[in-house]
């Protein structure tokens, strides 16, 4: 299984390399200017990723080895360029952030690669490939360890940043590729803790059924991270309709709160006009009418805000917490929160109702 | 009630088909209501106009030959949006209204004129199929708008959009 992950992700990352060098030369040509540096770093981080994916094709990692007279260059390779991946997703998420990396953090890779020349030949030079994952001596299970845990480290200050951007972005198309980008990432993680565990359980208790288990684990992560990564680069085209089936899953999600303070408005205020829609009409087509709850929401608060009765002057007040500037998602959510917290309340006095009859 | 629904759907596919929605504002869409009706429209603020008056929303009324909308101002903007268009409704609807030589004579609020109130008092058969229809195309438009929001870029990212595809679709 892990052999079809890897032959599928290196051509995945071939297309989104492919793809990406079309783009850059294609709008620097129609822009005239030189590629922004977070651009390259993207395109740099896909090539040394699709390398990656690549040199971990057994029949390629073959043929790559019978050219030296040492063992596993393919896997030193594939490490390297593993490696400077994660340094320039790390670099392109800063620049897009707007940040500055701290100095010593720049020399990171190199740092990292000349390690892994090192440590090469007293190791992984040493023992002919087996084909498998599990490291043959000490310095070689170290050698991995420090290569994961390097990795972890550059991931995870970039999954923080993302967080951060995503919070921040307005535009829902970026925001969608932010979150495929963290899943991703978090995919990523997932696959170095697995591979710290599966190189430490190789190593010390090579006959384990654990391996198996988690060599299965790490190729449906493998598979986990190259998906999102292919859906990051997704055309407009494409996104759209993905957003707008996002956003009717999340009308639906937040309907059954929103009607429940539309049901408290009509306790006060019966609706204008109303539509009674069957399951299948809702379910069709959920923002519509939970945009049709939220006009009845609306008019109940201006109709109700003159009324005398405490109860009522208490839910107008409850309504009133929206802004002027406020769109519909916006205000969706606020009301669906309000409904939210009102069952909530429903339910609170409930049970002590039924505590104090028993 | 399913003529009506029939009536109201059939006349929003018939928007959807003229009227090019991606461009939509409130100004734009009465003046393409006003060209294909051959009068004018116009929008007044109801408070500041006619001061308050319990339980009115909006409504729609023919004074000198135009067709003059009034909605209640004091209320969040996606509210008064909804309210306008509700009156628009039913002129696209075909429905009438009652009609005035001047804005003295509505003072006295005549029956027949077409109001949008906050409840169900003197709500009909009418009202019903101008709130659907204007519920549709309060839909339609915040589609569009979506769309046009999903295309549009911060300009921090302007750069990198260009390269991620983003801009070029807006």
């Amino acid at each position: 299984m892990d052999t079809t992950v890897d032959i599928f992700s290196a051509v995945i990352g071939w297309l989104v390399t492919g793809y990406l060098t079309y783009r850059t030369r294609r709008q620097r040509k129609i822009i005239g200017k030189t590629t922004p540096h977070a651009v390259s770093e993207i395109w740099l981080l896909s090539l040394f990723l699709s390398l990656y994916f690549t040199l971990r094709v057994p029949s390629i990692a073959i043929g790559l080895d019978s050219l030296f007279p040492w063992h596993n260059s393919a896997r030193l390779l594939a490490y390297i360029c593993v490696g400077w991946a994660a340094w320039y997703l790390n670099s392109a998420v800063y620049r897009i952030a707007g940040r500055e990396l701290s100095g010593w953090v720049r020399y990171l890779p190199g740092a990292m690669s000349t390690l892994l020349l090192i440590f090469f030949p007293f190791s992984l030079a040493l023992s002919p490939s087996t084909g498998d994952e599990l490291p043959a001596t000490f310095l070689d299970l170290l050698f991995r360890q420090i290569l994961y845990v390097y990795m972890i480290a550059l991931l995870g200050s970039s999954l923080i940043l993302f967080r951060t951007l995503q919070s921040t972005e307005k535009t829902a198309l970026v925001r969608l590729r932010l979150i495929f980008s963290q899943v991703s990432i978090l995919a990523a993680i997932s696959l170095a803790f697995v591979k710290i565990i599966d190189t430490l359980f190789g190593f010390y208790l090579p006959g384990s059924s654990v391996l198996s288990f988690l060599e299965y684990t790490g190729s449906l992560l493998k598979a986990m991270l190259v998906l999102p990564w292919l859906a990051v680069y997704l055309p407009v085209r494409l996104s759209v309709p993905v957003l707008h089936a996002w956003h009717s899953l999340r009308a639906l999600w937040i309907l059954p709160n929103v009607r429940i303070v539309e049901r408290k408005v009509r306790r006060f205020c019966k609706p204008f006009a109303s539509e009674n829609p069957t399951l299948w009409q809702t379910l069709r087509s959920p923002d519509y009418y939970a945009t049709r709850s939220l006009i009845h929401i609306l008019d109940g608060r201006k109709q109700l805000s003159s009324d005398s009765d405490p109860e009522v002057i208490q839910l107008c007040q409850r309504l009133d917490g929206v802004e002027d500037q406020m769109d519909i998602p916006e205000l969706l959510a606020f009301y669906a929160r309000l409904g939210r917290q009102m069952r909530r309340e429903n339910r609170q006095v409930t049970s002590s109702a039924q505590r104090s009859t028993a | 009630m399913q003529e009506s629904y029939t009536k109201v759907t059939a006349t929003f596919d018939e928007i959807v088909a003229a009227y090019d929605f991606r461009h939509f504002t409130l100004e734009n869409f009465a003046d393409w209501l006003s060209r294909r009706r051959g009068r004018t429209i116009e929008f007044w603020p109801l408070l500041s106009k006619f001061g308050h008056k319990e339980n009115l929303m909006g409504f729609w009324a023919v004074i000198c030959g135009v067709d003059c909308i009034a909605y209640l101002e004091n209320t969040l903007p996606i509210h008064q949006l909804h309210i306008q268009l509700h009156e628009l409704a039913h002129l696209l609807l075909g429905h009438s209204t009652a009609e005035f030589q001047g804005w003295e004579d509505l003072q006295q609020w005549p029956e027949g004129i077409r109001m949008r109130l906050g409840n169900i008092e003197r709500s009909s058969q009418d009202e019903w199929e101008a709130e659907t229809l204007a519920c549709q195309l309060f839909h339609e438009i915040m589609r569009h708008k979506r769309r046009e929001q999903l295309a549009s870029i911060s300009s921090t990212h302007a750069e990198i959009a260009l390269y991620w595809d983003i801009v070029e679709a807006a």
